[in-house]
C-alpha cells in the first residue's frame, strides 16, 4: 500500500512538469519575497506551473513577478513597462524583457490569454520555436501593444471562468476546508497563501486552491441563481397560454400586495406592465443564454432577431449588455434595448 | 343490443365449447404476449436512455487527426468558454482499461468531484460518499458487471492497474454503482480524475475531450457553428446526435419484430379463418335451435362475434398482463440480450416501469381488428344455414 502511495506521490511530480509552462521546481528563479512569493499578485496563480511565461516588475524597492504578459500589463497599466523582466523560455533565465524576441500566437498553450506568448533572448531560439510551433515573432514593445489590445477580450474569458471557479471553489471549500468562518481577501496571492498554507483546509491541489482563492476574493457569495419557478397550471396574464411549457420565456411580476402573474414571453409581460395600474413590485424575466432569473430593470432587450418565442416576435432578454450585442449580431437583430426604452409603441409594432 | 340474459347465455355457451377455443386462446396469448413484451422492452430501454441522455452534455467535442480521435489540450476550453451560451465547458477522462488475459475491458471515467455535476445518476452516487476521505487515497466506485468480474478473479478489495508507463497502481474499491443504473454504468468504473489520467495515459495539460453545457437548444446551432470555426480538426458530437442514433437503433430492433408480427398475425388469421370456417353438425343443430327460437340472421352474427371478441380480449389481457411480468419482475430472459447487443461484460438490468400506453392501444387495434375481420365471414356463414335443414 505504502509502496502505491509512493509511486503516486512520485508519479504526481514526474506529470507535475508536463504542462509546457511549468518547470521543475528546482529550475525555477523566483525574484518575490515574502509568504506569497509563489504565486502571481495579480492572479495568484502558481509562478512555478507558470514560469516559462514570467514576467517580472521592480517597483521602488521591491519586485512583483507576475505569472505572465497579461497579468504584467493589466496590473501596471499607467506604468512604464520599460524595466520590465522576463523569463527566457529557453534557458529559463530572467532577461531584460526590452532585449527579448517574443513569439505571439504559437499553438502552444498561453497563460491567462487566447493568444500565447513566449519570450526568447536569442533570436535562433525564436525562429526555432517559430518553426516548430506557428505564431509571429515581434519585440517587446510590439508585444505589449498586443497584450493591451487582447486585454479586454482576455479579461472576459477571465471573468467567466473566475465566475465557474468561484461556483467550484465554493463547493471545495464547504468540504475541504473548515467552513466555520470564511476569511475575506483582498488578493488571489493572499488568499491562496491561506488555503494552501493555513492548515485549515485538507490538502489540495494547486488548481483546487485557485478555485477557492477565486471564491474567498470575490465579495459577495456566489448568486446561484435559478430560472423562474413557474407553476404547471399557470397561464399567461395576456394570451392565456400554459407558462410552464415555455421556461426559457418565462416572465413574472409580483405585485404588492403579493399577487403575482406569469407571462410566456416579454412581450406579454410589457403589455401587462405598460397597461397595469396595480402597484408592481417586482419583475422578473429570463436570461436568453443562461435560463436564469434576472430583474427586468436592469435587463437589456433584442428585438427584430430571428429567434421566435411562443408568441411569435419577441423581445430576447439579457443580463448583460455585451451578451445583448453578441446576439443581435449572431441573430440578425436590429436593436438593443434597457428597460426604460420599451415603450408601448415599440411592444405594437412587434 | 345484447343485454344481461344474451350475455349470460354467451358465456354459457363459451364454457360449453371451451375446448374448441381453447387453442385459439392459447395462441393469441402466445401472439400478444411476445409482441407487448418487445414493446414495453424496447419502451423501457428507450425511456432509461432518455433520461440518461437528459443529463448528458450538449456538445462533446473531440480532437481529429486522420479521422482518429486524440487527446484534446486543456486550453481549448479558454476559448469554448468564451461562446455566449456556453455555461460550463467540462474537460473529460476516460477511457478503455483492458484486463489482459481475458480481453474485456473496463471503462475507466475520471471524475473531478469538485465540478458540478450534471448528471443526476452521478450527482447521487457523489453525494452518499465523503470526498474527503475518497480523495485520501486512490479509490473508485465499479459499476456491477466490473465487481462481479473482479470477484471472480478475487479481487474483492482492490485492484491492481498497470498504466503504460509500467509502474503499479493499486486501487481501493470504495464502493458500487446501484443496479437500476447497470445499462450505462455496467462496465464503468469511477476515479479521481488526476489518478484516471495516470491509469489511462494522458497528459496532465490535456483530456480525452470536453463536455459544453448550454440551456438554452435554441442557441445550440449557433455555438456548433462557432465551435467548428475555432478549430478545424475537431469532431462535434451534438445531444441530438446522439439521441437519433439511439432512437435509430431502438426503431431498427423494433422494426424487424413489427415484420416479424405481421408474418405471424398474417398466419394467424389463417388459422383463424380455418378454425372458425369449420362448422361441425352440432354447431349447426345449435344454430338451427335459435333460428326456430326465432333469431334473426343478425343475433346470431352477434353471438358469434361475441364469442370471438371475449376470447381475444382475455387473451389479450392475459398476454399483455404476462408480458408485463416478464420484463418488468423477470427482466426479460433471452429477448433482453437482442436489446442489449453484444455486451463486453455481462450485463444484468434493473429496468425502471414504464409503459407507453398509446403503444399498448395500437397493439390492440392492430391485434383485434384482424381477429375480428377473421372471424366475421365464417360467422356470417354459419348463422346463414337454413334451420329446418340443419335440425334435420
Amino acid at each position: 500500500m505504502f509502496k502505491a502511495l509512493l509511486i503516486l506521490t512520485l508519479l504526481t511530480s514526474l506529470s507535475f512538469s508536463k504542462m509546457f509552462q511549468s518547470v521543475p521546481p528546482q529550475d525555477a528563479k523566483l525574484l518575490q519575497k515574502g509568504k506569497t512569493k509563489l504565486y502571481c499578485p495579480n492572479c495568484g496563480m502558481n509562478l512555478v506551473k507558470f514560469y516559462k511565461t514570467s514576467h517580472a516588475l521592480k517597483e521602488n524597492t521591491n519586485t512583483l513577478q507576475y505569472c505572465s504578459l497579461h497579468c504584467l500589463v493589466d496590473a501596471n497599466q499607467h506604468t512604464d513597462l520599460i524595466k520590465a523582466k522576463v523569463v527566457d523560455a529557453k534557458t529559463l533565465k530572467f532577461i531584460n524583457a526590452h532585449d527579448a524576441y517574443y513569439v505571439i500566437g504559437s499553438k502552444k498553450a498561453g497563460t491567462m490569454s487566447m493568444n500565447s506568448k513566449y519570450a526568447f533572448l536569442s533570436k535562433e531560439d525564436a525562429l526555432k520555436f517559430q518553426k516548430a510551433n506557428g505564431g509571429k515573432i515581434y519585440n517587446f514593445h510590439q508585444a505589449v501593444d498586443i497584450a493591451y489590445r487582447d486585454l479586454a477580450k482576455d479579461n472576459k474569458m477571465i471573468n467567466k471562468k473566475r465566475k465557474m471557479a468561484s461556483k467550484k471553489g465554493a463547493m471545495i471549500f464547504d468540504k475541504m476546508c473548515k467552513t466555520a468562518n470564511r476569511p475575506a481577501f483582498h488578493s488571489y496571492a493572499a488568499a491562496k497563501e491561506y488555503v494552501l498554507h493555513s492548515g485549515s483546509c485538507a490538502k489540495l491541489k494547486d488548481r483546487q486552491a485557485q478555485a477557492i482563492a477565486i471564491y474567498l476574493v470575490k465579495k459577495s457569495v456566489p448568486n446561484l441563481s435559478n430560472a423562474i419557478k413557474v407553476p404547471s397550471d399557470a397561464k399567461c396574464q395576456i394570451c392565456g397560454m400554459f407558462v410552464s411549457k415555455y421556461p426559457k420565456w418565462a416572465a413574472k411580476i409580483t405585485t404588492k400586495e403579493n399577487k403575482t402573474y406569469f407571462f410566456d414571453g416579454n412581450r406579454d409581460m410589457f403589455k401587462f406592465y405598460l397597461n397595469s395600474k396595480e402597484n408592481l413590485d417586482k419583475i422578473l424575466v429570463t436570461d436568453y443564454y443562461n435560463i436564469i432569473a434576472i430583474p427586468a430593470e436592469k435587463a437589456w432587450y433584442v428585438i427584430g432577431s430571428n429567434v421566435y418565442g411562443p408568441m411569435g416576435n419577441e423581445l430576447v432578454s439579457f443580463s448583460s449588455k455585451a451578451d445583448a450585442m453578441s446576439f443581435k449580431k449572431d441573430h440578425f437583430a436590429t436593436e438593443v434595448l434597457n428597460f426604460k426604452s420599451v415603450t408601448p409603441a415599440i411592444i405594437e409594432k412587434l | 343490443m345484447p343485454n344481461k340474459l344474451f350475455l349470460n347465455f354467451l358465456f354459457l355457451l363459451l364454457y360449453k365449447h371451451r375446448v374448441k377455443h381453447l387453442s385459439i386462446f392459447f395462441i393469441s396469448t402466445l401472439i400478444v404476449f411476445i409482441l407487448s413484451s418487445v414493446l414495453l422492452l424496447s419502451h423501457a430501454l428507450q425511456e432509461d436512455i432518455k433520461q440518461t441522455l437528459k443529463s448528458q452534455p450538449e456538445f462533446t467535442i473531440q480532437k481529429m487527426r486522420g479521422g482518429r480521435s486524440v487527446d484534446v489540450p486543456l486550453f481549448w476550453a479558454d476559448g469554448f468558454e468564451s461562446i455566449e451560451g456556453v455555461v460550463d465547458v467540462e474537460p473529460r477522462v476516460y477511457g478503455e482499461y483492458f484486463y489482459e488475459p481475458n480481453e474485456h475491458h473496463f471503462t475507466i471515467v475520471g471524475i473531478d468531484f469538485f465540478e458540478l455535476a450534471h448528471s443526476k445518476k452521478l450527482k447521487k452516487i457523489i453525494s452518499d460518499i465523503d470526498i474527503k476521505k475518497f480523495l485520501s487515497k486512490p479509490n473508485m466506485i465499479i459499476g456491477q458487471g466490473v465487481k462481479a468480474f473482479l470477484d471472480r478473479y478475487h479481487f474483492f478489495d482492490y485492484y491492481v492497474f498497470r498504466p503504460p508507463d509500467r509502474s503499479k497502481i493499486e486501487v481501493n474499491i470504495y464502493d458500487y454503482f446501484p443496479k437500476e443504473s447497470s445499462l450505462v454504468s455496467n462496465d464503468m468504473i469511477i476515479m479521481d480524475i488526476d489518478l484516471a489520467r495516470q491509469i489511462l495515459g494522458v497528459d496532465e495539460d490535456e483530456a480525452t475531450d470536453f463536455a459544453l453545457y448550454s440551456p438554452n437548444e435554441l442557441e445550440a446551432d449557433n455555438i456548433k457553428i462557432k465551435l467548428i470555426l475555432q478549430h478545424f480538426d475537431t469532431r462535434i458530437i451534438q445531444k441530438s446526435d446522439i439521441q437519433k442514433a439511439y432512437d435509430k437503433l431502438f426503431n431498427y430492433k423494433g422494426g424487424i419484430f413489427l415484420i416479424l408480427y405481421m408474418i405471424v398475425l398474417l398466419t394467424f388469421m389463417m388459422i383463424l379463418y380455418q378454425r372458425y370456417s369449420m362448422i361441425q353438425s352440432s354447431d349447426k343443430k345449435e344454430i338451427g335451435i335459435l333460428r326456430a327460437l326465432g333469431w334473426s340472421i343478425k343475433d346470431v352474427i352477434v353471438l358469434k362475434i361475441g364469442e370471438s371478441f371475449i376470447v381475444a380480449i382475455f387473451a389479450f389481457l392475459l398476454g399483455f398482463i404476462l408480458a408485463f411480468i416478464y420484463v418488468f419482475f423477470l427482466n426479460a430472459p433471452l429477448l433482453g440480450a437482442i436489446f442489449y447487443g453484444y455486451s463486453n461484460l455481462p450485463t444484468d438490468i434493473v429496468l425502471n416501469k414504464s409503459v407507453d400506453f398509446s403503444a399498448v392501444f395500437l397493439l390492440f387495434l392492430f391485434y383485434i381488428l384482424p381477429f375480428m375481420a377473421a372471424v366475421l365471414i365464417p360467422a356470417w356463414r354459419s348463422s346463414v344455414i337454413d334451420p329446418l335443414e340443419a335440425m334435420r
